[in-house]
């Protein structure tokens, strides 16, 4: 038994490295074949052939691609991502700075929609077949195919123009907010100043909402599907027959079981939204990975591409384990 | 256990909330004036560096600007020079030796002072970390110090135009032995950098030794608002007090709004539609002409683009040195007659046997783009002529142009600096960047006339010829000159907005 578990640990390590160096290759590959580069992209029509030619020269691009890989990957070995060519400074550095500001941000929406999927997907279950449920139901088919833009922007002029709150950013710029912890929720109260905590909670509501509106009406739509499945097996008939409390049968029985693919979805969806939204950062203006990535692309540049997306390939194999681990912690049958 | 956790949990949750909001509506007053004076500034652009040896992008130009001093500078709100760090400069006869004469007492950031020898550093470091813009130093062959305060450029060949190249960042001293001015940026100017979270905000604070006396205001906030929309909204909450990037249509909408000032001047950059004239049938001026005729531009001005452009008649635009108001009598104007005449003396009557032409454009560089393409698309059509419009993103675009895969495009340039010869040269001769692959050995020989010669008179004559030949040739469709614009609360006071993109906070002051 242990031996297995052994075994499958050291697999699974095994296949995460291969999955991470092949993203490494195919986005090398891939930055490199979109047309135009780096030197293009910063000199604009003033890329004359011999402008390009210097900067590449002096950037090392003009070397040949298996050259320039072998530079990257023995850089990378000692833990080095690069540097940006756009910028100067190093690509892990620059990555640092994003990730707090798209964590704070998911975490956010992954709690709201969590609650509000789950919860009203339970009671959607409970009340199956009545008017209350096909309203649910209705509810969440249109939230999660809303496209994202429209949401976005909706949101942004309901809360910033007809309720004339703050938005945009992460907080009001007239705070002079020390960072510590790069998460600006918790940065505002160790600087002790509860206005700006304030103004940067609200702040992060219209963002968080765009992302978890969607999320929140699939888990809805899945977890009253699932419920009502784990409601019509034979262990709940009994645990009903036993006469057990109507909580203890949906919460113990009903509800554990039904969380197993809630959570296989959910993970994907957080490590997805980890790396970031473009369109909702770019709408509110927060600067997290999706952003950068976008940038990057948009003015070729490799190292940041690169890096970035290695750091995104991590963090995605990362909660696929987690995940495992919490398969194992919520159905016996896996623990075994 | 009765009670289950998940009710607690989401009990927990609307007691935070119901706290959290609560304490929003009694607590949170108005941000207090505080005794700071604090400008903030929206962007759309994120800078990538501030290194005056490596920026080559209008947002990291913008900080730049405040933070070094330029060697030679502009009369307010004019593209005319003024004495900055240099307080007068001459040439040698032919303008092939300048002298600059440097202000005295200049202190850096750090302390240390402005000197001929560190002209002579910034000239030669920037020249050794060969950074995207340091092509504008290829005319200098090399700096002498001629005493402590005087500096000498030796240019490789004449070049009249010198002391308008000298206003770029590139030429802005950086004091000796330099490191990491990328991120931690050492000038001799009115602010210094406090603080940057990239992609979020830069935070600029007064430099109170300031040698034309300290800024009115204390600190200037920088932040970046990728969305215009979300800009727009941040301005006229009062969250930010000037905004730049804003879109055209933007300027009608908030015209109206009492709290907002907008203030405009012609600009410098130039639009226009170009054709491969290596190809068939662009390597006919009568076609080229047929297009010229057949482009409503009133309609463009003033339906597309809504008075925010004004109209581009020849190679110059209008608020540059030379420009020849007589442009605007012997240049294309809209006459679709004439133009399906020409069309067909030029071998194509109705457009028979043309193929379907390829217009390629990149409108994520600049939103109205796509718009005036589809007018000219329509306009092309009434005459017979077919386009498939192309929209790239900015590098493909740009691959396309200079490996000359194109029929047409749309694009827009800012010159490096004010003077007709960086317009003339660089996009209409053969030592150019030869986009069109326009040739017309004239126009060589007077462009290169109109760079070596120092009489104002001469010079302008030159110019007023070679914008009747480039006319006349005909090798682009010349469409418009964007206006530009910024706009600020109405408390905003001293901001002044030049031809040129050189964004100044050192005059501004809140009231």
């Amino acid at each position: 038994m242990a031996k297995s578990i052994i075994q499958y640990v050291f697999y699974r390590i095994l296949r995460s490295i291969l999955s991470i160096l092949g993203a490494v290759v195919i986005v090398f590959i891939l930055s490199r074949i979109l047309p135009g580069n780096p030197a293009v992209a910063i000199l604009g029509p003033k890329a004359t052939p011999e402008n390009i030619e210097r900067v590449i020269r002096e950037w090392g691009l003009d070397k040949s691609y298996l050259e320039q890989f072998g530079v990257y990957i023995s850089r990378l070995l000692r833990g080095d991502l690069g540097d940006s060519y756009i910028m100067g400074y190093s690509v892990s550095k620059l990555i640092a700075e994003r990730i707090p500001a798209s964590l704070e941000l998911v975490v956010f929406a992954f709690i709201i929609s969590l609650i509000l999927g789950i919860s009203l997907g339970a009671l959607a279950a409970k009340k199956h077949d009545t008017k209350l449920d096909l309203t649910l139901t209705s509810l969440s088919v249109l939230s999660f195919s809303s496209p994202i833009l429209l949401l976005g922007v909706l949101l942004l002029i309901f809360f910033g123009v007809n309720l004339g709150l703050p938005v945009g950013g992460r907080v009001d710029p007239r705070y002079s907010i020390k960072t510590y912890t790069g998460f600006m929720l918790i940065d505002t109260l160790l600087s002790g100043n509860f206005n700006a905590f304030i103004d940067a909670f609200i702040r992060i509501i219209p963002p968080a909402l765009t992302l978890a509106i969607p999320l929140g009406g699939l888990l809805l739509k899945l977890s009253r599907n699932s419920i009502l499945e784990v409601m019509m097996q034979d262990f709940v008939k009994t645990a009903k027959m036993k006469k057990l409390p109507e909580r203890v049968v949906m919460y113990k029985h009903i509800i554990r079981n039904a969380l197993i693919p809630i959570v296989t979805i959910a993970g994907i969806y957080f490590a997805a939204l980890l790396t970031g939204d473009v369109i909702v950062e770019t709408i509110f203006a927060w600067p997290g990975l999706g952003r950068l990535v976008w940038e990057a692309v948009t003015l070729r540049d490799y190292m940041v591409i690169q890096g970035t997306v290695l750091v995104v390939s991590i963090i995605y194999i990362t909660v696929n384990a987690i995940v495992d681990i919490l398969y194992m912690y919520i159905d016996p049958r896996i623990r075994g | 256990m009765a009670f289950p956790r998940i009710y607690l949990v989401v009990a927990a949750v609307i007691v935070v909330v119901a706290v959290v909001v609560a304490t929003i509506f009694f607590t949170t007053k108005p941000i207090t004036q505080q005794v700071e004076k604090i400008l903030v500034v929206g962007i759309t652009n994120d800078p990538h560096t501030l290194d005056p040896a490596l920026l080559a992008d209008i947002a990291s130009a913008m900080v730049a600007q405040n933070i070094y001093d330029s060697l030679v500078g502009y009369k307010p709100g004019t593209a005319e020079l003024a004495p900055k760090l240099a307080e007068k400069w001459e040439s040698n006869e032919n303008a092939t030796i300048w002298t600059f004469y440097l202000k005295k007492n200049v202190k850096f950031h750090d302390g240390s002072e402005l000197t001929a020898e560190v002209v002579k550093y910034t000239i030669e470091r920037a020249k050794q970390l060969n950074g995207p813009p340091s092509y504008l130093l290829d005319v200098i062959e090399k700096v002498e110090v001629v005493d402590k305060y005087t500096v000498r450029f030796i240019l490789k060949y004449p070049f009249a135009p010198f002391p308008y190249l000298a206003t770029s960042t590139i030429f802005s001293p950086v004091p000796l032995n330099a490191t990491n001015l990328e991120e931690k940026p050492i000038g001799t100017g009115p602010f210094k950098l406090e603080s940057w979270k990239k992609g979020e905000q830069l935070v600029l604070v007064a430099n109170k030794d300031y040698w034309r006396g300290p800024p009115k205001i204390d600190k200037v906030i920088i932040k970046i608002y990728p969305d215009p929309t979300t800009l727009r909204v941040a301005l006229e909450k009062g969250e930010v007090d000037i905004a730049f990037g804003l879109p055209p249509q933007d300027v009608e909408v908030l015209s109206k709004n009492p709290d907002i000032k907008i203030a405009s001047v012609e600009g410098l950059v130039i639009e226009w539609l170009g054709m491969n004239l290596r190809r068939e049938p662009f390597n006919n001026t009568l076609f080229r002409k047929a297009i010229n005729y057949a482009i409503n531009y009133d309609y463009i001005l003033n339906v597309v683009l809504r008075g925010t452009a004004t109209r581009l008649y020849g190679p110059l635009p209008p608020a540059v040195f030379g420009y020849d108001p007589e442009v605007e009598k012997y240049s294309y104007t809209y006459n679709p007659e004439l133009a399906k005449k020409l069309l067909a003396e030029a071998g194509y009557p109705e457009g028979k046997g043309l193929r379907e032409l390829e217009l390629i454009i990149s409108s994520a560089e600049r939103a109205e783009r796509k718009d005036v393409a589809a007018v000219i698309q329509r306009n092309l059509k009434e005459i017979g002529i077919n386009v498939k419009i192309i929209d790239l993103d900015w590098p493909s675009f740009l691959d396309r142009l200079f490996s000359h895969d194109f029929d047409m495009y749309m694009v827009d340039v800012y010159p490096d600096y004010i003077d007709p010869d960086t317009y003339i040269v660089s996009l209409f001769t053969s030592f150019g960047y030869k986009i069109d692959g326009y040739n017309n050995t004239l126009v060589d020989e007077l462009a290169l006339k109109g760079r070596q010669t120092i009489d104002i008179q001469e010079r302008a004559s030159i110019y007023k010829q070679l914008q009747k030949i480039i006319v006349d040739d005909a090798p682009w469709a010349f469409l418009y000159v964007p206006k530009m614009y910024a706009f600020m609360r109405k408390n905003v006071e001293g901001f002044v907005l030049y031809p040129v993109y050189y964004i100044d906070f050192y005059p501004v002051n809140k009231v």
